[in-house]
This record gives C-alpha cells, sequence and structure tokens, in this order.
C-alpha cells in the first residue's frame, strides 16, 4: 500500500448515448475528436490515473471544458464515471450503493462549491449546520460544531446575519466552514475561489494554505486559473481535454514542462512569483565571531569572496565584515567584533523573488537568507537571481515551492 | 346573433390588420391565421357540442373531456421533453384533477349532472391545469438551472434526493400558483370574467351569475392547487437517476 489518500485509477467519462462503446473506442486509441466525430459523444473525461497524498493539496487545472469539474464531481459520485476506479482509503467509491455512500459524504468528504451554493433563507449558522442536520447530530453539537468552525474560518460574529448581508469572501467562508463543520478527511473546492475579485482571491488563498497548516487535510482543489495553482498546490494535474498531461510539483511543471501544451501554458508564468529564496540561495561562507580577522581574509582570498557573515556557535547570524574593513583591522589590530556591520538584509526561505527585488537591487552585500530562529541558511546572490528568472538551464536547489 | 352581424364583426378583424400594416408590425399573416383558425375551431366546437348534447349519454361526455384533456397535455408536455413519461405524468395529473373536482360537484350535486355543466366547466379546470402545468414546469426548470449548485451541495453532503429538490420544488409550486392567487384578487373589480359576462347577455340574473361565478373561482383555486403539487410530485423523481444523481440534461438541453 501507499500513502495516497485518494487513487484514481483510469476513470473515464463519456457523455452520450451510448458511454461503454465510447470507452471501447478510446481503448482501440481513438481520440476524443475522433470519437465526437463518429459517434456524435462527448469524451468528459480519459482515463485519468493518479494519487493524492494524504495532507496534501492537490490542484487540478485546467482551461473550462477540460473536464476537471466533471473528474472532482466523479471523486464523490454526484457524476458517475462510465470506467475505471476512485479509492477513497482503499474503498471503491463507484462500486459503493447510495445509502453508504451517503455515508461517505456525510463523514468523509465536503465539497464548497463556486458560487458557494448557501441557502438564502437560512442564516450564517444555520447554513453551517446544514452538514451536520443532514447528518442528524444532535442540535447542541451540531451548534458547537458550527460555531467551531466558523471561528476557523474568521466570522465569529456572524452567526445570525443572512448570506446577502455578506461580501464574495466571507460567504465563501461560510460554505468553507459548511464543508468543514462535518470534519471530513477530504475536502473538495471546486473552482471555489473563481467568483471572487482578484484581492479577495489572494486573500482566501493565503488563509487555505494558513488553515491548511492547522488542519491538515487532503484538499483538491479545482481552478482554471494557473498562477492560484501554482500559489496554493502541493502538485499539480493539468489537464486538457479530458486527458491528464502533466502531474507534478509546480516547480516541476514549469521547470520540465512533460510537452508543448504545457509548455505554452506556463511560458508566460512570471517565475519571481514561484521561485523562493531557497530555490536561488547558495551555501554561505562564514565565520565564527570568536575567531580572528586573519583567518576571516583567508576565508575571503580562498572563496574568493569580498564580504563574510559572522555567526555564532549555533549558527545565528550576527553580523557581516567586509574584505576591506579586515585588512584594515588587521594593520590597527581590532577583533572581528569591532568591524562588524549589523545593519543586514535579510529573508527567510520562503520569501518569494518578487518581493525580494528591491533588496537585492539595492544592498550592498549578498542578502541572508535566515530561518525563524534567525539561523543563516544560505546566501542569494544578484546573480542567481537574474539567471533563475532567465528560467534557462539553472540549477535550483532541491526545495519544493510552498 | 344573426349571420350578418358575425359578418359585420370581421370589420374589427380588418381595422387590427390596418393597424398591423400601417405601423409595420408584420403581424398581418398572424392576424389572418389566427382569425381563421378561431372561426373553424369555435365553429367546430360548436356543432360537436350540439351533437353530444343532443346525445346525452355519458360515453359522449367521457370522450369530449378525454379529447380535451389530451389536447391541454400535449400542449403542457412541451415544457419538459426530456423528462420520461412527462406527457403521462401530466395526463395523470389533469386526470386526477378533472376526477376530483368533478366527483364533488356532482357528488355533492352542487351541479346538475348536465353535459352542459359538466362540459363547460371542465374545459375551465382543463384549460387552467394546462396553463399551471405549463407555468409550473417551466418554473421548474429556471430554478433547477439557477440553483443547481444547492441540489449538489445536499448531495454531496449525504442528503437524500428529496432533501436536495424539496426547497425547490416548493418555490416553483408555489410560483406557478401566484398568477391564480392574484387574478382572482382584482376579480369583477376590471374586468367581469368571461362566464359571467356570458351569462349576462344570455339573460341570467347578474346575482345567479355572480354565485355560480364564484364556484368556479373557488374550484379554480382547489385545481390549481392540486395540479401544481401533483405535478411536482410526480415529475421529481425523474430528475435524478437510480444512483441518486441529478440527470441535468433532462432539463437543461434543448
Amino acid at each position: 500500500m501507499s500513502d495516497a489518500k485518494i487513487e484514481v485509477r483510469n476513470v473515464t467519462k463519456v457523455f452520450g448515448k451510448a458511454p461503454q462503446h465510447g470507452v471501447k473506442l478510446l481503448n482501440e486509441g481513438m481520440t476524443k475528436k475522433q470519437i465526437l466525430e463518429k459517434t456524435g459523444m462527448t469524451v468528459g473525461v480519459n482515463k485519468a490515473s493518479f494519487e493524492v497524498k494524504a495532507g496534501e493539496i492537490f490542484v487540478i487545472m485546467g482551461l473550462s471544458g477540460s473536464g476537471k469539474s466533471t473528474l472532482v464531481r466523479m471523486f464523490n459520485r454526484l457524476i458517475d464515471p462510465t470506467d475505471g476506479q476512485v479509492l477513497i482509503d482503499g474503498q471503491d467509491i463507484v462500486k459503493m450503493k447510495p445509502n453508504e455512500l451517503r455515508e461517505v459524504r456525510r463523514s468523509k468528504i465536503s465539497m464548497v462549491f463556486q458560487r458557494f451554493a448557501l441557502f438564502p433563507h437560512r442564516t450564517v449558522l444555520s447554513n453551517t449546520e446544514y452538514g451536520l442536520e443532514v447528518k442528524g447530530a444532535d442540535k447542541k453539537k451540531q451548534r458547537e460544531k458550527a460555531i467551531e468552525s466558523l471561528k476557523l474560518v474568521g466570522l465569529e460574529g456572524y452567526e445570525n446575519s443572512y448570506p446577502s448581508e455578506l461580501s464574495g469572501g466571507m460567504q465563501q467562508r461560510v460554505g468553507l466552514a459548511r464543508a468543514l463543520a462535518n470534519d471530513p478527511d477530504v475536502l473538495l473546492m471546486d473552482e471555489a475561489f473563481s467568483a471572487l475579485d482578484p484581492l479577495i482571491r489572494k486573500d482566501m488563498q493565503n488563509e487555505l494554505l494558513e488553515l491548511q497548516e492547522k488542519m491538515e487535510k487532503t484538499i483538491i482543489f479545482i481552478t482554471h486559473d494557473l498562477d492560484e495553482a501554482l500559489r496554493i498546490g502541493d502538485r499539480i494535474a493539468l489537464m486538457k481535454d479530458g486527458s491528464i498531461v502533466q502531474v507534478g510539483t509546480p516547480e516541476e511543471i514549469l521547470m520540465n514542462p512533460a510537452n508543448d501544451y504545457v509548455e505554452r501554458f506556463v511560458e508566460d508564468v512570471d517565475l519571481s512569483k514561484v521561485l523562493t529564496a531557497a530555490h536561488v540561495m547558495k551555501r554561505p561562507e562564514v565565520i565564527h565571531s570568536d575567531r580572528g580577522v586573519r583567518v576571516a581574509l583567508q576565508i575571503m582570498k580562498d572563496a574568493k569572496i569580498s564580504s563574510l557573515y559572522v555567526v555564532d556557535k549555533k549558527q545565528v547570524l550576527v553580523g557581516a565584515i567586509t574584505a576591506e574593513d579586515a585588512s584594515d583591522a588587521l594593520k590597527s589590530g581590532k577583533t572581528i567584533k569591532d568591524i562588524m556591520v549589523h545593519d543586514i538584509q535579510t529573508v527567510t526561505p520562503d520569501t518569494l523573488i518578487a518581493d525580494m527585488f528591491e533588496q537585492v537591487a539595492t544592498a550592498s552585500l549578498p542578502i541572508a537568507v535566515v530561518d525563524e530562529q534567525n539561523r543563516l541558511k544560505g546566501i542569494v546572490v544578484r546573480g542567481a537571481v537574474l539567471a533563475a528568472l532567465a528560467g534557462d538551464d539553472i540549477q535550483l536547489n532541491g526545495n519544493e515551492v510552498k | 346573433m344573426s349571420l350578418l352581424a358575425i359578418i359585420l364583426s370581421f370589420i374589427f378583424v380588418i381595422l387590427a390588420l390596418v393597424l398591423s400594416t400601417a405601423f409595420k408590425l408584420g403581424l398581418g399573416k398572424d392576424i389572418m391565421i389566427t382569425c381563421v383558425r378561431a372561426t373553424i375551431q369555435l365553429l367546430v366546437v360548436g356543432y360537436i357540442l350540439n351533437a353530444v348534447f343532443g346525445l346525452d349519454h355519458p360515453l359522449g361526455i367521457i370522450i369530449m373531456l378525454l379529447i380535451m384533456i389530451l389536447v391541454a397535455v400535449r400542449n403542457a408536455a412541451k415544457r419538459g421533453r426530456n423528462i420520461p413519461f412527462v406527457f403521462w405524468k401530466i395526463f395523470i395529473t389533469i386526470s386526477i384533477v378533472e376526477i376530483v373536482t368533478q366527483g364533488f360537484l356532482l357528488g355533492l350535486k352542487i351541479i346538475p349532472a348536465s353535459p352542459q355543466y359538466i362540459i363547460s366547466i371542465s374545459g375551465m379546470i382543463i384549460g387552467n391545469s394546462m396553463i399551471i402545468a405549463n407555468l409550473f414546469l417551466n418554473r421548474l426548470q429556471a430554478e433547477i438551472d439557477l440553483r443547481k449548485e444547492e441540489i449538489l451541495l445536499v448531495l454531496s453532503l449525504g442528503g437524500s434526493v428529496k432533501q436536495s429538490i424539496f426547497p425547490i420544488l416548493k418555490n416553483s409550486i408555489r410560483a406557478s400558483l401566484i398568477p391564480t392567487i392574484e387574478g382572482q384578487k382584482t376579480i369583477g373589480l376590471v374586468q367581469l370574467p368571461g362566464m359571467m359576462t356570458g351569462q349576462i347577455i344570455a339573460g341570467a340574473d347578474p346575482i345567479q351569475a355572480v354565485k355560480f361565478q364564484l364556484l368556479i373561482v373557488f374550484l379554480i383555486m382547489a385545481a390549481a392547487s392540486l395540479t401544481a403539487i401533483i405535478l411536482g410530485f410526480l415529475i421529481y423523481p425523474s430528475l435524478f437517476n437510480t444512483e441518486e444523481q441529478l440527470v441535468t440534461n433532462r432539463f437543461l438541453s434543448p
């Protein structure tokens, strides 16, 4: 067994008069277009296979008509696959009887819809409780769960409002709270943020990421927006004409597009908004603060560099020295502590390159990359940033894009 | 009314035609067709009614009613062409409404059991049911189109088919009844109902005509509600398949 939460095996959906015949034609190697011309049937999803790991955000991305919504609706079987299997925790959803399926929908999978699907005549609280109501939980527990869930999405205090009184972003939070109230393992989000305006959308994306850190649900997120996919996806499946074209981390998709289609798709992506400091940083040359100036000069000479970061025994960054100051110090007998510069530009490993442009442009020293404990993890030099953005044949560090 | 009077009344048709031509409304052909059809249909119905009344046999009445129902069903069924058995579902609905209303009318001896009464009143009931069925299907279609996500949401949370469609069904039933209820509110104030007008012209006492019209108003209320509710409950299961999935193309595609 793998650590897959959801396994999708050869899932196919054919719309039309004789779907099974359509599957046969696909097996014989006909394309979606040929089948449409010959039989008038539409291949919605063509033999999709992939695995979704527990706790990851798996983005299914494609343009409209690519079959992504059809695909995700087969995971909770709002639509029946014509062929193939969908295993959730090893159980085949496709084979389940209606009552078993209802049970899975009540406890394991929840869905968030593009246009929120809130009941206009119920309050926010009552909307949030809906799933539990269907489940038949007792009234008091429903209320507790729903309040907790609303708190989680930041809607405390809005319990008694009606959906029409809320902004789009807030309405979708209610949708999310409702889905979470059932405490499902799997969250299906079908273009959940696509109806929101761009700024709200970005906020929601960030908030989803924050929430995910606490919840660790398995999230399947459908979108037609590549930026959104790259921003929130741990892994992305790209769909075209019903087929999965490529599955990979955002970085893999950008750097090694599987074919021309993906390449054309990603060529306009602003790499600076995907790549982070961790991708372009180099291993730093450092010196401990209690060592001598002479050693520092030697290190700089060997590494052919003109400045050096100073750390303490725990690798915590304390400052930097330049070669010029060091040779002056050698003559005047000063120590490293005397000549050390404290005012250093730092970033964290997950800072986007787009957010470091100004620092890169103005800093006289390479930029220090530090973690939360201020330990020096690497340095970023101007040349590495430019090379990364040019995108050609650069050696990126093996860090996953966050 | 003399034949001459009818021929003279064609002046009104000519007036409509002249106006249509003068203002380039392009309705000349439609006006002609409508007038010719109305003339032929009504004349034929007149002769048929004459025959049925003369026959005075239950079978004649039943056949007449059946034909009326079938024509009404055919008209209403156009709305939900993709729904399996929609014709028969509307047929059953209108038949039940007709049987129930006539059952009360005749059983309680509110009206005499003569073809004049049965057929005229049935005509109003069936016609009204046809309009309600039309409105209901139209509204249901629009509601499902608009609130599809809501249905899917309820299903996705493990709700039953009934739970998912019920609010929409209720809304559609309500909406299809509103014109009937609203229409009856101003009855008599703006225009006199056709049947009452007819009775008064035929020389009946206005109070007598009013009493009769009241009966019809009450009847139509009951018939309308019955139609919408029965049809609603007959139709909704066919919007889903045996796997409890919403089969949207039953309504949404032409």
